[in-house]
């Protein structure tokens, strides 16, 4: 064997073995990676539990709000409204008018309404954007579950069939470089 | 020569390491039209292209404009009523409210199934639906609460098992034995979870994928059904109270009567004729028999506004009893207006409302079964797109040749230099 040969033969079982220095490595590292980002994951688990029992408590709360202020709230605003119309009637008795009758009752009808269907809208609304956050978080989980699917087939040993598949398109990029070369030289 | 030897030693490798992982040659027709047909189906059940999307949208533009409606044909009645309450009498308006109440009573909501129309049995047969749907959510809230953490950890494993190849013994005896205490109430997720844990010991990730894929539907159906029954839990709930204002007696208002009444026992309170002392009586005043407005039957209500107003002017305690009366009566024709107008609006439109609910949630469920099926057409195309695909390629070939010659032409090349 001549000394080139020699030089050559070192040179690639030094090459293999600090590649697979590096690619164990590189497995090692993506193993971490892969723990941490299962710990990410359970914490985004945990954000969504806590988020969602928050809301379920805040909902329960804006419920019976809602109940109370649809039972007996809605009644007392009809009650000081009354007062305050008696009062403006009684100021000048002789301006009682049937119009005027009329206008507050239908003011008084509008109130109610106005005040109901805004509460539903409320909540309608406050459920919605609750969802659709929920819904952000939970996409969240699942990009980072990829993440780990990934990087679970990065720390993996790779197989001797797959090493040489990787070798044959490295002899295909090489290929390709080589071809560019050429021409690059050729047409110079 | 023997570098010649070596090229061609390196190339039979390969080649052979090829037909080892293929054995077979590529079809690139066919293998066009598996990724044509896997990418068109991909698009067709794309989020933007969702016509269950559409679906959902177009039902809550058709039921806001049903509720638009509603409300203008609810003020149209209104105004026109509370346009004639200040020329009623007193027995006329008495009347009114009578004729509203029954109005009112034939809107009480009908539970789904069921063919009593009698409004108190209505009602009762609301809270017990109410309260079965409760119980029934809560026990599904129980189960899914003690499965969770299984199938959580059961996709976790698979995962893995998917992606490393490797299947751990104990940890799969461990989990089979969890899943056995997965509810019964949640059986098919417990069958699906079982299927995937039963899997031979020769992982088939295309198979076990697409159950997994299943088992995550199941758990988003489980989840709207639960939203679902919580939704109608309170949509019934709210339905209860505003009919509870209305009183469960079916009888039709009458003075002197023990029944229940809801707000309407306010009429009966206020305007049916007694036996009392008038408003700013003295001593020497006798007792009157009329509402308790003082007003007469055949007396019109802008007339007794009209009275009291005066009364009310007055700084004494009659002014000031006046003043309470008028205010009394005020929020009592408040009250009718509130009854003839929103009430009866969320009365009918309670109905609307639970319809187009339950017809959102079927939409729903429709989309959660076609993404079952449609994910089992994905993972099969897939499998098929992932097939065709492969095979040695002529490329592969041509490759494997051009680059033995680079090799070689290389060695030679260093060679000269030598």
């Amino acid at each position: 064997m001549t000394k080139i040969h020699s030089v050559a033969v070192l040179l690639v079982i030094t090459v293999v073995l600090a590649g697979c220095a590096a690619q164990h490595a590189a497995q090692q590292s993506a193993r971490t990676i892969q723990n941490s980002i299962g710990l990410y994951e359970q914490r985004i688990d945990l954000l969504i539990q806590k988020q969602d029992d928050y809301y379920n408590s805040r909902l329960a709360e804006y419920q019976r709000a809602r109940t109370q202020l649809f039972t007996s709230g809605l009644d007392e605003n009809r009650y000081s409204a009354s007062m305050q119309f008696a009062d403006e009637l009684a100021s000048d008795p002789a301006a009682v008018r049937r119009s005027k009758l009329v206008k507050f009752l239908q003011e008084s009808e509008a109130q109610e309404f106005a005040l109901r269907t805004s509460q539903d809208a409320k909540q309608h609304e406050a459920e919605t954007a609750f969802t659709a956050g929920l819904a952000t978080l939970e996409r969240q989980r699942q990009l980072a579950s990829g993440v780990k699917a990934d990087l679970a087939k990065l720390s993996q040993k790779t197989s001797m069939q797959k090493q040489l598949s990787g070798l044959k398109d490295y002899g295909q990029e090489v290929e390709t470089d080589l071809q560019k070369a050429r021409q690059g030289s050729s047409s110079k | 020569m023997a570098i010649r030897m070596a090229v061609l030693w390196l190339e039979l490798l390969l080649l052979g390491c090829m037909l080892a992982s293929a054995q077979r040659l590529h079809d690139a027709g066919k293998a066009d039209l598996t990724r044509d047909a896997s990418t068109k189906f991909d698009e067709l059940t794309g989020k933007d292209n969702s016509v269950y999307d559409l679906a959902l949208k177009n039902v809550d533009i058709v039921h806001a404009a049903d509720l638009d409606l509603l409300r203008q044909r609810n003020l149209a009645t209104l105004n026109s009523e509370l346009d004639l309450v200040p020329t009623f009498s007193w027995g006329g308006f008495f009347d009114l409210v009578k004729t509203k109440r029954q109005q009112i009573l034939a809107l009480t909501p009908s539970v789904p199934g069921s063919s009593v129309n009698d409004n108190s049995a209505r009602i009762n047969e609301l809270k017990k639906t109410i309260e079965a749907l409760q119980k029934k959510l809560d026990a599904e809230k129980a189960a899914t609460a003690t499965a969770a953490p299984t199938v959580e950890e059961i996709h976790s494993f698979i995962n893995d098992a998917i992606q490393t190849g490797k299947i751990d013994n104990a940890s799969l005896n461990t989990l089979k034995t969890k899943v056995q205490q997965i509810p019964d109430l949640l059986d098919k997720l417990k069958t699906i979870e079982s299927g995937m844990l039963q899997m031979p010991s020769g992982l088939q990730p295309v198979i076990i994928d697409s159950q997994l894929k299943q088992a995550r539907i199941e758990v988003d159906r489980l989840t709207l059904e639960q939203q679902h029954d919580a939704a109608v839990v309170q949509q019934y709930r709210e339905q209860l109270a505003v009919f509870a204002s209305f009183g469960a007696a079916n009888s039709p208002l009458a003075c002197g009567s023990q029944d229940d009444y809801g707000d309407f026992r306010f009429f009966v309170h206020y305007l049916c004729p007694t036996d009392h002392k008038p408003l700013c009586a003295s001593s020497a005043n006798a007792g009157i028999h009329a509402n308790l407005f003082d007003a007469q039957t055949d007396e019109l209500i802008i007339s007794t506004i009209q009275k009291l107003a005066t009364h009310s002017r007055e700084l004494t305690a009659c002014g000031t009893e006046s003043s309470k009366s008028l205010q009394d009566l005020l929020n009592l024709l408040s009250l009718y207006a509130s009854i003839a107008g929103v009430r009866t609006y969320m009365a009918e439109a309670s109905d609307l409302s639970t319809a187009n609910d339950e017809l959102t949630f079927q939409i729903r469920l429709a989309q959660i079964n076609a993404r079952e099926h449609e994910a089992l057409i994905s993972s099969a195309l897939k499998g098929l797109d992932t097939f065709e695909q492969g095979g040695i390629k002529p490329d592969d070939i041509a490759n494997l040749i051009r680059a033995a010659q680079t090799a070689a032409a290389a060695v030679i090349a260093g060679r000269v230099g030598q």
